[in-house]
């Protein structure tokens, strides 16, 4: 049966140490010759201080008397600890990660402290790696959360202005629309187009007409209510969505855009004098649909181009057929 | 169930063997960690108040630590100590120095080696306490590793958690470490027998004091 306990201890994956009430060295198992490359014939009958220098210290010390003279049984985490046990030289003791179990045994009238060292090297470096890694994930996450809007922004701006786009402007105004079909109110639909908008490019140069198209887009979003939208189209086109109390309202929103206009731009030294053409049509006056609403628009701006530019126009229904 | 007299000496005995833990605790983790236990009482956990602000780690659902330490044979009984498991997850990252990593409480993983220091901290906790109280009884106790546990608490079998205890100490506990205050609760419940024992020894401390 000796042979047989003696057999377990030495295969058992673990530290199995016992040490008698002077520290005395009685059992030592075959994992610790393996780790520490001390034989038990060399560790037992010494004392436990000299087999291993680490319990010198006073938590250790304390925590073996008062399993040696209390009763107390203890557990020392390898988190907090690191090692107990330093193995053979040659290998690299701070990657080494031992907890450590402590318990008093009795045997006649003596008390013994049995000394269990799990290794969690392997444990320790998987649970650092992890959460090394969530942080990783952490801020790959951030990163892509930042690019996402980011390129939500980009989807949905002009790059030049920083305006709605097309595609935005459509969502505004369905979503308005619908909102206004709920709450019985009107809308204007407003394209705003640059009169000999080409000329400038052609005379100054694309620098400048960038510099015109900022010009016109601030005007424009400074001339309209906070609560109304302009958006970009492309090249010297506009459109701006406008929340009315009456269709009346159009028709002096588009005379101070008109006013907004009737200065000059001064750009890079040059004067240039740009008119609009303005076509409006109403909700729900001229149809319920964004798309319908939009074409009207587009006609009336049309109409007034016809008829001489600088100027703004209300859908017709009838004329226009 | 306990007079002021009793209160006030229980308390003051607690305090001084949770200050020795928590001075073996800072060692260990080389941080100054102060335990305070501003009050104890002797209580049947059926007359709890569900109100009581003190009393929320019984009565509010939710993920907890929960780590207990079986004593015996004279003075018999079973402590638990108690942490809602965000407070748990804050304790362990300061003991492992992750001070400035801020805790998500709606996601308070604790990892193995959370759990490893948790373990520790109540054992050098619980040990002092239970110990102390052994040799307060002048009697000699034998106490195994305590066991740790995450459970999830939903409001109907928070009792479960002290089933079959009648009387229990409740020691509010609170660790103030590195500007963070991490409150939790002590629970020893304790046999009637050793609560006899107990009340009779600190009576008669008392009445040697004042006569």
């Amino acid at each position: 049966m000796g042979n047989l306990v003696s057999q377990a201890l030495n295969k058992a994956n673990m530290g199995i140490m016992i040490v008698d009430r002077q520290l005395k060295v009685v059992v030592w198992n075959g994992w610790l010759e393996r780790l520490t490359g001390k034989s038990r014939e060399e560790v037992v009958g010494k004392n436990l201080l000299e087999v291993c220098p680490r319990f010198k210290s006073n938590v250790y010390l304390n925590i073996l008397q008062n399993a040696l003279y209390h009763g107390q049984s203890r557990f020392c985490s390898s988190a907090l600890h690191k090692a107990f046990i330093l193995p053979s030289e040659g290998e690299d003791e701070h990657l080494i990660r031992q907890n450590m179990h402590v318990e008093p045994l009795y045997q006649e009238d003596r008390c013994y402290a049995l000394i269990q060292i799990t290794d969690m090297t392997n444990m320790n470096t998987r649970v650092y790696k992890l959460k090394n890694l969530i942080k990783e994930l952490e801020t790959e996450y951030t990163k892509i959360k930042i690019s996402e809007k980011i390129s939500k922004h980009m989807s949905l701006h002009d790059p030049l202005t920083g305006l709605p786009n097309r595609l935005a402007y459509n969502d505004r105004l369905a979503w308005a629309i619908s909102n206004a079909q709920r709450s019985d109110s009107k809308l204007a639909v407003m394209f705003v187009d640059a009169d000999g908008f080409k000329q400038v490019n052609d005379t100054y140069g694309h620098d400048v007409g960038d510099q015109v198209l900022l010009e016109m887009a601030k005007r424009l979003s400074e001339t309209i209510p906070t609560t109304d939208t302009v958006a970009r189209l492309g090249g010297d086109e506009f459109i701006i969505l406008s929340h009315l109390k009456d269709d009346h309202d159009a028709h002096i929103i588009a005379k101070q855009l008109e006013a907004a206009f009737s200065t000059h731009f001064k750009i890079a030294g040059n004067y240039i004098n740009l008119s609009i053409s303005i076509g409006i049509s109403l909700f729900p006056k001229h149809g319920q649909e964004p798309s319908e609403l939009l074409r009207h628009a587009d006609r009336a701006m049309y109409k007034i181009k016809k008829n001489g530019k600088n100027g703004y126009g209300i859908f017709e229904p009838e004329s226009d057929e | 169930m306990l007079n002021d007299l009793q209160k006030d000496l229980l308390t003051e005995l607690v305090n001084v063997y949770v200050g020795q833990a928590a001075n073996m605790l800072s060692e260990i983790v080389d941080k100054r960690i102060v335990l305070n236990i501003p009050e104890v009482e002797l209580i049947s956990i059926s007359d709890v108040d569900p109100g009581d602000r003190r009393y929320n780690i019984f009565f509010s659902e939710g993920h907890l630590f929960r780590s207990s330490l079986q004593f015996g044979y004279e003075f018999q009984g079973k402590a638990f100590l108690m942490f809602p498991v965000e407070q748990a997850k804050v304790l362990a990252n300061i003991c492992l120095g992750e001070l400035g990593e801020t805790v998500i409480p709606a996601d308070p993983s604790l990892m193995d080696t959370d759990l490893d220091v948790l373990k520790e901290v109540s054992n050098v906790l619980l040990n002092a306490i239970i110990g102390e109280f052994g040799n307060f009884l002048e009697i000699k106790l034998e106490y195994v590793l305590p066991d740790i546990e995450l459970i999830y608490v939903t409001n109907s079998d928070q009792q479960i958690l002290l089933q079959n205890e009648v009387y229990v100490l409740v020691l509010h506990t609170s660790f103030l470490l590195a500007d963070t205050d991490v409150t939790g609760i002590i629970v020893i419940a304790l046999s009637m027998n050793s609560i006899s024992s107990l009340l009779a020894k600190m009576d008669a401390l008392l009445e040697a004091d004042h006569g």
